[in-house]
C-alpha cells in the first residue's frame, strides 16, 4: 500500500484551507445554504408552518404574480423614492458639512462624534424618539409650526409619512458619511490646494474643481453602501408606521416580512427577496460602470 | 516536519472550534433522572398578572410528584407570535403554550405545531363540552382538539361611571342602539386641546378590527365571509354602518379620539380611559391595568356596558369573537408530553383561578360562579361597579364564533387597510368597503 503523499505546495495549500475551514463551514451553513434554499423555495408555494418538505412547485408563478400585486408595486415604488432621495441628499449634505468641519471648525473631533452618534444609536430608540418628535406636541412639529400654521400629522398623513421617515433616515445616516468624508479630506494632497490658491481659485471653485473630483472614489463607495442600505430599510417602518397609513410607507423588506410572517407565504417572500437582490445587483453594476467614466483620471 | 506540525495544529484547532458548539448541548442523561421534569409554559400575559401565581401554585402542589413548571412570557403581537412559532418549529424548549386567536389555533394545529389532544382527553375522561360549556364547541374541529379553551371574557364596553353620573346620564342597558351610543358619546365630550375629554376611545392603534365585532350581533358567525367562504362580506350594510359610525364619531362629532392621534401618539386604553381622557372605551382585558393603581393611578369607578346594537329587532347574536379563549396547547415536539398533559388538566380544572383577578376567568363549570365572581372582583373595591361587572361572567345566549379562515391573513389585511382609510376620513365606509371587497375576493378565487 502506498502512503498518501502530498507535495510541498500541496501541504502549504492544505494548511491554508484547514485554517479557513471553520469560517468556510460557517459561511456554507449560514449564508450559502440559506441563499440556495431561498432560491429553491421561491419556486414553491411553501408555508413554513407546515414544515420542511411540504411544498409543491409552482414554477415562476411567484415571480409573475408580484407584478399584479398592489402591495408589492406600492412597496417597490416607495423603496425607490426612499433610496433615490436619501442617498443623494445624505451624501450632498455630508460632503458640505465635512468640508465645513474640516476647514472652519475648531473642535473637529467632538463635532464629528456628535454627528456620528445617531448612526451608532439603537435604531429602535431612534425611531421612538422620532415618533415623539413628530407628535403634534413634539419639537419637530412645534418648529414647523413657526412657519406653517397647520403642520401635517407627519406619520399619520399618507402624503407625509414616507417623507417623515426619509428625514429621520438622513439624520441617522449622515454621521457615517461625514466621518468617511472628513477622513478622506484630511488625506487629500495639500499641494493641489496650494497650487489652486496661487492660481487665484476661490473657496467655491476649489470645492467644485478639486474637492469633489478628488473625493470621487469616496463618493462612489458611499453611494454604493448607502444605496444598498436604503433599499433594505425595514426597522423604522416596522416601528413607526407598520407600512401605513394605507400603503404609503410600505417598503420592499417590510413587504417581504409581511408576506412571510403574516401571510405565511415563504415562497412568495423568497421570490420578492430575489427580485430585490436583482435590483440591487443591477444598480451596483450600473454605478460600477458609471464610476469608471466620472473618475477615470484617478 | 515543520509543515506537518502546522497541518496537525490547524486540524486540531478546527476540530476544537467545530466541536465546541456541539459539546455545550449534550448534558449527561444520568443526572437528569433525579431532577424533576421542568415544563416550560409560554404565554402572552405578563407573569405578574396571574401566570406566575398559577405556576407557583402548581409547583407547590406537584413538588413531590416530580414535575415543576416555569412561565415564559412572549409579547402577544405579530412579532411575538412569530417568535413562538419559530421556536416551536425549531424544536425549542417549549412544552405548553397559549394561543390567543382561533385562526392561529387552526394554523398551529394543522401545521403540526400543537399536539392533537382529543385522544388524550378521552383517555383522561375529560369531556370538554360538559366540563367547559357549550361555548367550546366551535373550537372542536371535526372531532380534533388543537388546544383547550380555558377562559371566558364577554365583549363589554368600559365606562367611567363617575363621568356618567356627573353628566346625569344613566348607565345604558342591553338593547341600546348605535344612535344612543353616538348621542351619549357626544354628551360626554368636553374641553379643548390637551385637556379635552372624549366620549369614546376606540383602541384603533392596537385593535383596529375590534369595533367591527359589534356587527356580529346582527351578522352572526363568519361575519367577514358570505356563506361557503368563497366570497367576502366586507360591503355588508352592517359593516358599513358600524365603520361609518366610528368614522363619524372621530371625524364629524369629534367625540372619539381620532385614528391619526391614536397612531401617531401610540395611545392606549390605559393612557386614555384610565388617564381620564375618555369616558368609554373597548377592551375589558385592561382589568389588570384597572387594578394596578400604582402604575395607573385613578379613583373613578369602572362600569361595564353591554355592546350597543344597530337595530334591537335584528340583533339576535351575542358577540363570540375572543369570548372563549386562551387555548392551552401542547408542543407536539415536547419531550415531556405526559407531564405537560397533567399540567393541562390541572390548569383547566381550576388550577388557573389565580388568573381570574386579572381578567382570565376560568371556563371550568366545576367552580362555583360566585367563587369566580369574587376572584374577578378581588382588589377592585371602590374602582369596579359590581352590578354591571357581574354580568361579565354570565353565559350569553346564541354566541357567534367565526370558523372560516379562507385566506384570512390577506382578507384581514385588506379589511384593516380599508378601516384605516375610513377612520382617517379619507373615504365613505360604503365606497371604501366595496373596493376592499373586490380586492379581498380576488384572493379567494
Amino acid at each position: 500500500m502506498r502512503a498518501f503523499h502530498l507535495s510541498r505546495q500541496g501541504k502549504t495549500d492544505l494548511t491554508g484551507y484547514v485554517f479557513i475551514l471553520p469560517n468556510l463551514v460557517g459561511m456554507a451553513l449560514f449564508v450559502l445554504l440559506p441563499l440556495l434554499f431561498s432560491l429553491f423555495i421561491s419556486f414553491t408555494d411553501w408555508d413554513f408552518t407546515r414544515g420542511i418538505g411540504n411544498w409543491s412547485f409552482v414554477g415562476i408563478s411567484n415571480y409573475v404574480e408580484m407584478w399584479h400585486d398592489e402591495w408589492f408595486l406600492a412597496s417597490l415604488k416607495n423603496t425607490c423614492i426612499f433610496a433615490f432621495t436619501v442617498v443623494p441628499v445624505t451624501i450632498a449634505l455630508a460632503l458640505v458639512i465635512a468640508v465645513i468641519i474640516d476647514k472652519y471648525c475648531v473642535a473637529k473631533l467632538p463635532m464629528k462624534l456628535a454627528m456620528f452618534l445617531p448612526y451608532i444609536s439603537n435604531v429602535t430608540a431612534v425611531a421612538i424618539i422620532w415618533i415623539m418628535m413628530y407628535s403634534p406636541w413634539g419639537p419637530f412639529t412645534q418648529f414647523v409650526q413657526l412657519f406653517v400654521k397647520n403642520p401635517p400629522q407627519w406619520l399619520g398623513d399618507p402624503h407625509w409619512a414616507l417623507f417623515s421617515i426619509i428625514v429621520m433616515s438622513i439624520w441617522t445616516n449622515i454621521g457615517y458619511a461625514i466621518l468617511i468624508y472628513t477622513s478622506a479630506i484630511s488625506g487629500l494632497s495639500k499641494e493641489l490646494y496650494e497650487a489652486a490658491e496661487v492660481d487665484g481659485a476661490g473657496a467655491i471653485s476649489t470645492f467644485f474643481h478639486i474637492t469633489i473630483p478628488e473625493l470621487a472614489p469616496t463618493t462612489f463607495f458611499l453611494v454604493i453602501t448607502t444605496m444598498v442600505n436604503s433599499f433594505q430599510i425595514f426597522a423604522p417602518v416596522q416601528i413607526m408606521t407598520r407600512g401605513g397609513p394605507g400603503t404609503s410607507t410600505h417598503v420592499l423588506v417590510y413587504y417581504i416580512y409581511t408576506a412571510a410572517f403574516t401571510f405565511y407565504r415563504m415562497g412568495y417572500a423568497a421570490a420578492i427577496s430575489w427580485v430585490l437582490f436583482l435590483i440591487l445587483f443591477v444598480i451596483t453594476m450600473f454605478q460600477w460602470h458609471g464610476q469608471k467614466r466620472w473618475s477615470s483620471y484617478i | 516536519m515543520k509543515k506537518s506540525m502546522m497541518l496537525l495544529m490547524a486540524a486540531v484547532f478546527s476540530c476544537a472550534l467545530l466541536s465546541a458548539q456541539g459539546s455545550s448541548e449534550g448534558q449527561p442523561a444520568a443526572s437528569a433522572a433525579k431532577k424533576p421534569v421542568l415544563l416550560r409554559l409560554w404565554g402572552g400575559v405578563p407573569g405578574e398578572y396571574g401566570p406566575q401565581q398559577t405556576v407557583d401554585k402548581f409547583n407547590e402542589e406537584f413538588k413531590n410528584k416530580g414535575i415543576q413548571a416555569e412561565y415564559v412570557r412572549f409579547v402577544n403581537d405579530d412579532t411575538g407570535n412569530m417568535k413562538l412559532e419559530t421556536t416551536l418549529l425549531g424544536g425549542g424548549d417549549v412544552d405548553l403554550f397559549i394561543t390567543y386567536t382561533s385562526a392561529n389555533l387552526v394554523k398551529r394545529g394543522t401545521g403540526g405545531m400543537s399536539l392533537e389532544l382529543s385522544g388524550k382527553l378521552d383517555e383522561a375522561g375529560f369531556d370538554m363540552v360538559k366540563e367547559l360549556g357549550d361555548g367550546v364547541k366551535p373550537y372542536i374541529y371535526n372531532g380534533k382538539v388543537y388546544g383547550v379553551p380555558t377562559k371566558m371574557e364577554n365583549y363589554f364596553i368600559l365606562a367611567n361611571k363617575n363621568m356618567f353620573d356627573e353628566a346625569g346620564i344613566p348607565l345604558p342597558q342591553e338593547g341600546w342602539t348605535y344612535d344612543d351610543f353616538r348621542e351619549i358619546a357626544r354628551k360626554l365630550t368636553h374641553g379643548e386641546g390637551q385637556d379635552k375629554v372624549y366620549g369614546m376611545y376606540w383602541n384603533t392603534n392596537m385593535e383596529i378590527f375590534r369595533p367591527s365585532y359589534l356587527a356580529q350581533t346582527v351578522l352572526g358567525p363568519n361575519f367577514l365571509y358570505k356563506e361557503g367562504g368563497k366570497e367576502t362580506n366586507l360591503d355588508n350594510p352592517e359593516l358599513v354602518k358600524i365603520n361609518q359610525l366610528v368614522s363619524d364619531m372621530m371625524n364629524v362629532d369629534k367625540s372619539a379620539v381620532s385614528h391619526t392621534d391614536n397612531v401617531t401618539q401610540k395611545l392606549s386604553v390605559e393612557s386614555q380611559f384610565l388617564g381620564g381622557k375618555a369616558a368609554m372605551s373597548l377592551g375589558v382585558w385592561t382589568i389588570r391595568s384597572i387594578k394596578n393603581k400604582e402604575k395607573y393611578p385613578h379613583d373613578f369607578v369602572t362600569a361595564y356596558l353591554p355592546p350597543p346594537v344597530s337595530d334591537p329587532a335584528k340583533a339576535q347574536y351575542s358577540i363570540g369573537e375572543g369570548v372563549v379563549g386562551d387555548f392551552l396547547c401542547i408542543n407536539s415536539k415536547s419531550t415531556h408530553i405526559d407531564e405537560a398533559f397533567q399540567f393541562l388538566l390541572w390548569y383547566v380544572r381550576g388550577g388557573m383561578l389565580p388568573m381570574a383577578p386579572y381578567g382570565r376567568v376560568p371556563l371550568y363549570t366545576g367552580i362555583d360562579p360566585q367563587v369566580k365572581l369574587d376572584a374577578y372582583l378581588q382588589n377592585g373595591e371602590g374602582i369596579l361597579d359590581p352590578p354591571t361587572v357581574s354580568k361579565f361572567l354570565e353565559n350569553l345566549p346564541n354566541m357567534a364564533v367565526s370558523t372560516e379562515t379562507n385566506h384570512l391573513p390577506e382578507v384581514s389585511k385588506v379589511y384593516n387597510d380599508a378601516l384605516e382609510e375610513i377612520y382617517t376620513g379619507r373615504g365613505e365606509a360604503k365606497d371604501v368597503l366595496a373596493k376592499a371587497k373586490a380586492k379581498a375576493d380576488a384572493f379567494l378565487k
